[in-house]
């Protein structure tokens, strides 16, 4: 279990962390997720015992991380943005030295190293220099060195980042495999990875945190109306027009696409207007080409709650 | 299937024609092996191009690109023959090192003869030669005309001009007139020319027998001026002793009087009156301290010698090392012709110098033109307090008074008597300048030169002698300096510093109170090492580990510095030397050094401590003084023996010295210590301070009491002792006093019967004549002996063999019995005997011939040493007696001829060091040295240089293939192909070289494998299977082949091991070949 | 301890595996063996002409004696090339860990700098050990040649080792500072090569200074060494100075975490 009290960090006169605060309960995976230079890596560091913090603390399964910092460490596994591999070793002759230093046992040592591989898929290049292996292999090193002893919290910062989709989901699989047996910390910036792999986001911007909850949770409460996308063909001013005097239609967003405009109409939350709009366009004799409902995506909740500008697609 | 051999078969004449038109170009001479290849080789393309027409079209490429290469080489080499052949040289050197020098010129402008300069080289022709000989005629005018001449071409006329060998040139202005030379320099056919074209010849006349400098090749005398003056072709007579000749010579042009140290004669000074009134021309250069006698007559001349030595303060000198002892003078007359050429800047030296002043009234009254041609800077003075040269006591200060001469001073004037017979002379306020030391330095010689030049009347010489590199001194004063220290070390670098970590810093955000707490762990620790290191240092212990001990000190060393440092003395020792000499020494005194805290010495060097050297009076290099000082008394002792048993008796001696007295006898017309002039003895006088002895003077023998006294000392006496005298030093020397004893022939001391009996020393009455001829060296009658044969004694141990001493009026001193402690230390030549005639001496007539009867045949010892356990019951305490048969040896006109002085000095060193002297064996690392005879060099050169290192790389090699490539085959296979394409180029090479010398085995031959190995080198690459065998036959050709085709032995060496190497790789990936046959070579996996 | 171990395998592992090991110890050898050579080859040629003149007392022949005129020289050419060589072996100790973020690994796993530290020294120190070993055979050909004394040459070995433990020490303390390997070479070499002249500046300064200036020089000590004398104040300067150096880059290394 990993608890954050107040943790903040200043450089000089840049505060990177501002008086975090939040909880991650055992077995559960917490997506971490904010912009580049929100703070995440600072925190994670901080949890880690890499930096010290400048006010505030935090405690994994209750060991605080700046009086027992040796037990701490010998709880976590950290897998940083860039994997901390030896090039010039073999994947094997690697992870053994990585166990010897997080304090593996020797008599478990080859067991545990044995399973890790497995775990992550790295049997088979086990005597191959790690130099020699595809940035695919090399990440997934990088997980194992995380696990080799496993740990009881484990912290990934950005895991997935660099990687072709296909390996993008081998890592997902593994990660979700783990659930239960470790408490993670998963930070990304990549949304749709937090929905299908956390139970619990914290969003985190300018080191403060915007939002927290799962996933659903967030959705539900930002969620101040539906949106219906409509693609219409007629002219643009008199569709607008029509389409706003639908009662509980309360805005309505007009993007022209090749064929015939794309309306987006924001109505009152819990109504549904689909029936009597697309009956409102007929009557009309404009060609009603789709229309559909679109659920306030996590994109739009982050987007939202980072009001940044919108980021094209 | 045709088609495809057509490219291989192009390849293979493509290579014939290359090999036969290298060879063709290599070896014109030889006709039918390089045209059959190149010819076959043009059949091979022309068949391939019919087989395969398109051949050519893919060639077209390959052949522009290699013609473009052959145009650019061919281009350079020529633009590269032209840039040699004729070279065009500009001299941007600020000195023109490399065009002709002034004096050069000046010689080349002032020729009236016409010279002829003729050169007899090798071959006819000498490119460097011709280019200088061509500049001397452009500024000859005409006068000067060169011409060469090859002696195989031309042998009578190498004859008539008398040339021996090749590369000599002739430089003659008629057929009398003719220099030869062999050393083809400027400075050399500049100096020829000189000779050539003078025809008087100066005679330089050097006094003697006042102590000046002489010629030898020692760093005092003046061996660099004579070889200068002979080189300018002047005759130097060196041995003009004004007391006998009465008179300066005609033809003397200039009499050198350098550095005399005792008084001239008053005829001497007349004679020198009259040379100058006469038109003569003297140079004088003096010396502090001394006066010669001829200070009246300067006085005549308007020339003031001050009493004094000049300080120089401006730090200059500390350039060079030296100290305010010698002073720097930069300051020349601008408009007299001695030091107009002198540019400011150039220094001149003076170590030791003494102020030399003109009396204006005195030259107005005599009417001669004079002037102070050189002056110190301000910042120096004149210091009339001369104490601090005379006697040697360790370090006294120096200070401006109101009684010393103001700065700036002046070292050396020229008076030239225009109005009279026009005499000249150059009085210097030192004589150093000229010496072998200084005479090289900066202006010095140059100086010394123009004025000898000048007061022979031949201006024509006078300029600044052709000079090495640009001179361009620069003088930092001490502030100065530490202001460059400050800047260079401290500031800029810091500045730099601090300007990156304020850069770097901005983003990496200190916090101070991290910063703070680390600052004061790292000041902790320092702290803590520091106390930590100083306590090492103190209290350490040192063990030798060597075999020979060579550096742990014996018991006897420990025990008298511990006695030192128990009787809280302290010793102090200064060794005169540079600290590059005497390593083992110095090794020793540091090891003193960690014995006892009371111990300390240092290096001094006596080129740069002036001072020192004339306050301690060091005269020898090596020279260590030992003060011990303690409780109020300074004790100093001086050794010249550089080892640890003299250094600890050194000791030894000086902690037990305040007892030791030695006492002069007086009142019997003995020798005074204190006097001056020629037969004092205050030169001996100086000396004997050196052995911390308290001196007592005049003591009577019978009335004083003597029992305090360890060494009495009688002088020459001239009456003889009373009885109760006689019998007052026999008790002295029964107790085991030792006595020093000098008698004159004639005289009776009335000690002959004691020294008889008791001690076995027969005085002989007689007085020796020597007839050996070795007096007539320096002008020395046969009245005065001379010894250069000395015995095996401690006292005659540093006398190297052909040193002089000699005795005017000597009687013999022999020892009776050769039993018992008697050496007979001195012994003349056989030719010389005691005359028992004593009229002669006495002045009252009689002659001097050899009688057999009554005088004593040669050779006769002059001095005896005795030494004789006495009967006092002091057990261990001797008695010890030298007896020399002269006084005036060691009077002050001859103490410093010679060896006399050092002879003396020994003597009573010998008699004052009393007994108990520690033998400490010298301790010197073995002797072991090694031989490798024969081949062993080579096997060392092996073992070392190549097999280790080449065993290392080769296993670091084998993991890096392990490492570098997916498999280890695939390494190997391209080290292979390497291999084969080396080889196959060595091959054609050697193939090319063996065709143009037209043998067919080597060219033919090696062609042909040439083309096969790189064939293989082909096949391997791409893992053909017809390949690997094909490697494998010609790898283990290629073993045994190596001793035909290289030349060196150790190559041939590495060769075989790599043919063997590539046999046993290419058994071990053989699967490789069978198997991927025809693939491409396996990249990386994924 | 175990993780000192760790640490000290890696490092050895990585120092043999890597090409750095080899084309140290193969251009160091080639070196000296030539330089050995030569050296042996001038004695020689000195013994050759002593036995030729035997007859008549040769006053200027230096001193024939093996040990002094070859080991000591041999040794004292030796420690030159080192101040070029231990910098490149030092380098990569921790600037190469920086680069490639395997520092975090290091400081985020339950083990002290110091371990870290020293386990890094002690490698780097071994290897200079072995290299300084394979010069054993220089003095084995020596013995087939000669009969040297082997006192000197024990204690010149005790002396390189400790030298060699200075040397890296400040290597370390180099790497520690920066990312980038060529300037932890640099600032090694300069700061070796000024502790190797500075005994030069004291002829210049006051005697005081001078005392101290020529006391830290680190040659200096060497000599006792090198001639066969173990002194202890030598060896307790080499100690507190490898101390120093480990203690200042033990205060480098922690002072990671106050900064970034």
């Amino acid at each position: 279990m990993i608890e954050v009290r107040e943790l903040s960090k200043q450089y000089g006169d840049v505060t990177a962390v501002d008086s975090l605060s939040f909880r991650a309960e055992t077995g559960q995976i917490m997506g971490f997720l904010g912009p580049n230079g929100a703070g995440k890596t600072t925190t994670m560091r901080m949890l880690t015992c890499y930096l010290p913090p400048t006010s505030g603390t935090a405690s994994i399964d209750g060991f605080d991380i700046g009086e027992d910092s040796l037990e701490v460490r010998r709880r976590i596994g950290y897998l940083p943005e860039q994997p901390p591999l030896y090039l010039d070793m073999t994947v094997e002759a690697y992870l053994g030295f990585v166990a010897r230093i997080k304090g593996v046992p020797s008599a478990r040592l080859r067991s545990s190293l044995d399973d890790t591989m497995q775990k992550t898929g790295v049997t088979h290049v086990a005597r191959t220099v790690i130099g020699h292996l595809s940035k695919g292999y090399k990440q997934r090193v990088g997980l194992a060195q995380a696990l080799v002893h496993s740990p009881s919290v484990l912290i990934l910062d950005e895991p997935t980042v660099g990687l072709d989709p296909k390996q993008i989901i081998d890592i997902r699989e593994t990660i979700k495999s783990l659930r239960g047996e470790h408490t993670i910390i998963l930070s990304t910036h990549i949304l749709p990875e937090v929905a299908m792999t956390c139970q619990k986001v914290v969003i985190i911007n300018n080191g403060r945190i915007v939002g927290e909850g799962s996933p659903e949770s967030l959705t539900a409460q930002l969620k101040e109306g539906e949106i219906l996308r409509a693609q219409i063909a007629g002219p643009k001013e008199a569709v607008q027009a029509l389409l706003a005097s639908v009662p509980g239609v309360l805005d309505v967003q007009h993007e022209d696409a090749a064929a015939g405009g794309i309306f987006l109409v924001t109505t009152a939350p819990g109504q549904d207007v689909r029936d009597p709009l697309a009956k409102a366009v007929i009557n009309n004799g404009y060609g009603l080409r789709e229309l559909r409902s679109m659920d306030m995506s996590l994109e739009d909740i982050f987007l939202r709650l980072t009001n940044e500008e919108r980021v094209e697609a | 299937m045709m088609k495809t051999y057509a490219t291989p078969i192009s390849l293979v004449g493509a290579v014939l024609i290359i090999a036969g038109v290298l060879a063709l170009v290599l070896a014109p001479g030889m006709e039918w092996l390089p045209v059959v290849n190149a010819g076959s080789g043009l059949l091979l393309v022309a068949f391939a191009g019919i087989l395969n027409p398109d051949l050519f079209r893919h060639y077209g490429r390959w052949l522009n690109a290699f013609w473009g290469g052959i145009m650019v080489f061919a281009i350079l080499v020529m633009v590269n023959f032209l840039a040699n052949r004729y070279p065009q040289r500009l001299d941007v050197t600020e000195g023109k090192l490399h065009s002709l020098a002034p004096l050069t010129v000046q010689t080349l402008e002032a020729l009236e003869v016409d010279v002829e300069a003729i050169a007899f080289m090798e071959g006819g022709t000498n490119e460097s030669l011709r280019s200088l000989l061509e500049q001397f005629t452009v500024h000859g005018k005409g006068r000067f005309s060169y011409e060469f001449v090859d002696p195989d071409r031309d042998p009578e006329r190498t004859r008539d001009y008398g040339v021996r060998n090749y590369n000599t040139l002739v430089i003659g202005a008629g057929p009398d007139t003719r220099q030869r030379l062999t050393e083809l320099t400027e400075k050399e056919i500049t100096n020829a020319l000189l000779k050539v074209a003078r025809n008087r010849r100066e005679v330089v006349y050097v006094s003697v027998g006042h102590g000046e400098r002489g010629f030898s090749d020692n760093e005092h005398d003046m061996k660099p001026l004579l070889e200068r003056l002979q080189e300018i072709d002047y005759a130097v007579r060196d041995s003009l002793f004004l007391a006998r000749e009465g008179e300066v010579p005609q033809d003397c042009s200039a009499l050198l009087i350098a550095g005399p140290r005792s008084g001239f004669l008053p005829t001497e000074v007349d004679a020198v009156r009259r040379y100058l009134a006469r038109g003569g021309a003297v140079f004088l250069l003096l010396e502090p301290l001394y006066t010669t006698g001829l200070e009246e007559l300067l006085g005549e001349w308007g020339v003031e010698i001050g009493d004094d030595f000049v300080i120089d303060t401006s730090g200059i000198g500390s350039l060079f090392g030296l100290d305010f002892t010698i002073p720097v003078a930069t300051k020349y007359d601008a408009k007299h012709p001695i030091t107009r050429q002198h540019r400011s800047g150039v220094m001149t030296f003076y170590e030791l110098v003494r102020s030399v002043r003109l009396d204006s009234t005195a030259i107005a009254t005599i009417g001669a033109d004079a002037a102070v041609l050189v002056t110190t800077s301000e910042a120096s003075w004149g210091e009339t307090d001369l104490s601090v040269l005379r006697e040697s006591g360790g370090e006294q200060t120096v200070s401006l008074d109101d009684n010393d001469l103001q700065g700036p001073v002046g070292l050396a004037v020229a008076v030239h008597d225009t109005a009279g017979a026009g005499g000249r002379l150059v009085v210097f306020g030192d004589s150093d300048i000229a010496t072998g030391r200084y005479f090289g330095l900066q202006g010095n010689g140059d100086f010394v030169l123009n004025a000898l030049s000048w007061l022979a009347e031949d201006e024509s010489l006078i300029s600044i002698r052709p000079r090495e590199a640009g001179y361009r001194p620069i003088a930092l004063t001490e502030g100065q300096s530490d202001w460059v220290f400050w800047i260079t070390v401290i500031l800029y670098p810091g500045a730099v510093a601090v300007l990156g970590f304020v850069v770097v810093s901005r983003k990496g955000r200190w916090s101070v109170k991290d910063l703070a707490a680390a600052g004061l762990g790292v000041a902790l620790s320092l702290g803590v090492l520091a106390s930590l290191n100083y306590l090492g240092d103190r209290y350490h212990l040192r063990v030798d580990v060597t075999e020979d001990g060579v550096y742990t000190l014996s018991t006897e060393t420990r025990q008298v510095l511990q006695q030192a440092e128990a009787e809280g003395k302290l010793i102090h020792v200064k060794t005169f030397m540079s600290d590059l000499e005497g390593g083992r020494y110095q090794d020793v005194m540091k090891e003193f050094g960690y014995i006892t805290p009371n111990f300390e010495h240092d290096i001094v060097d006596p080129q740069k401590e002036a001072l020192q050297v004339r306050q301690y009076d060091v005269r020898e290099r090596g020279t260590s003084i030992i003060e011990v000082s303690g409780d109020g008394t300074v004790a100093t002792e001086r050794i010249t023996a550089q080892s640890e048993g003299a250094l600890t008796n050194a000791i030894r001696r000086a902690l037990v010295a305040d007892e030791r007295v030695m006492a002069f006898t007086g009142g019997h017309g003995e020798g005074e210590l204190t006097s001056v002039d020629g037969d004092g003895f205050s030169i001996f006088n100086g000396r004997l301070k050196e052995l911390n002895l308290e001196i007592e003077t005049n003591v009577k023998l019978g009335k004083d009491p003597l029992d305090h006294v360890s060494l009495l000392a009688i002088l020459g006496p001239k009456t003889e002792f009373s009885a109760q005298a006689v019998d007052a030093v026999r008790q002295y020397l029964h107790r085991g006093g030792d006595l020093l004893l000098m008698v004159d022939p004639a005289t009776v001391s009335g000690l002959e019967d004691l020294l008889r009996d008791d001690y076995d020393i027969d005085i002989g009455d007689n007085f020796i004549v020597d007839l050996s001829g070795l007096g007539k060296l320096f002008g020395a009658d046969v009245s005065v002996p001379v010894v250069i044969s000395y015995a095996d004694h401690p006292i005659t141990e540093g006398m190297t063999r052909g040193t002089m001493s000699f005795f005017p009026w000597a009687r013999s001193v022999a020892a009776t019995s050769r039993v018992g402690g008697a050496t007979e230390l001195l012994h003349t030549d056989r030719n010389a005997w005691g005359e028992s005639d004593l009229g002669v001496v006495r002045g009252d007539g009689g002659e001097v011939d050899y009688d057999a009867d009554s005088d004593y045949p040669g050779p006769l010892s002059l001095a005896v040493a005795v030494t004789v356990d006495a009967d006092s019951a002091a057990e261990g305490e001797s008695t010890r007696i030298v007896v020399f048969g002269d006084t005036d040896f060691a009077s002050n006109q001859y103490f410093g001829q010679q060896a006399n002085g050092e002879l003396l000095a020994s003597a009573v060193r010998w008699l004052a060091e009393g007994e108990g002297n520690l033998d400490i064996p010298v301790r010197e690392p073995r002797f072991n040295p090694i031989n490798l005879v024969g081949n062993a060099g080579s096997t060392v050169l092996w073992l070392s240089v190549f097999v280790l290192p080449f065993a290392v790389a080769l296993s670091g090699f084998v993991i890096m293939l392990r490492r570098g490539y997916a498999t280890y085959s695939s390494g190997f296979v391209s080290w292979l192909v390497y291999n084969f394409v080396a080889i196959a180029i060595y091959y054609f090479i050697v193939a090319v070289i063996g065709a143009s010398e037209g043998s067919i085995l080597r060219g033919e031959g090696l062609l042909l494998l040439a083309m096969l190995c790189a064939g293989i080198a082909h096949g391997l690459f791409y893992r053909r299977s017809l390949a690997w065998p094909l490697a494998l036959a010609t790898a283990v050709a290629n073993a045994g082949l190596s001793f035909v085709v290289i030349p060196e032995d150790t190559l041939q060496f590495v060769f075989t091991a790599l043919s063997i190497a590539n046999v046993c790789i290419l058994v071990w990936i053989r699967q490789d070949f069978q198997s991927a046959a025809g693939t491409e070579p396996t990249s990386v996996p994924a | 301890m175990r993780n000192f171990l760790a640490i000290y395998s890696k490092e050895m592992r990585s120092y043999f595996v890597s090409p750095v090991a080899y084309v140290i110890a193969g251009v160091f050898l080639f070196l000296s063996g030539y330089l050995f050579r030569n050296i042996l080859m001038q004695f020689n040629y000195w013994c050759l002409q002593f036995s030729q003149r035997q007859q008549f007392a040769q006053a200027g022949m230096p001193n024939l004696n093996l040990n002094e005129m070859v080991v000591t020289q041999f040794f004292s050419v030796m420690d030159f090339i080192w101040l070029m060589v231990v910098p490149m072996l030092t380098m990569r100790l921790f600037a190469e860990e920086k680069k490639s973020g395997t520092i975090e690994l290091l400081m985020t796993s339950p083990i002290s700098t110091t371990q870290i530290l020293l386990g890094k020294f002690f490698a780097a120190l071994s290897l200079y050990t072995v290299i300084v070993a394979l010069t054993i055979v220089f003095c084995l050909i020596l013995e087939v040649y000669g009969d040297p004394d082997w006192g000197p040459i024990w204690s010149a070995y005790l002396g390189y080792l400790l030298l060699g433990g200075t040397f890296i020490g400040v290597g370390v303390l180099a790497s520690s500072v920066t990312e980038n390997q060529i300037v932890a070479v640099l600032l090694a070499f300069g700061t070796l090569l000024l502790l190797w002249l500075i005994d030069w500046s004291a002829s210049f300064a006051g005697p005081t200074a001078a005392k101290i200036l020529s006391y830290l020089s680190i040659i200096q000590h060497l000599q006792d060494f090198q001639r066969g004398v173990i002194d202890t104040g030598d060896v307790v300067f080499y100690l507190s100075f490898i101390f120093f150096t480990l203690f200042l880059t033990t205060r480098v290394l922690e002072s990671r975490r106050w900064r970034r």
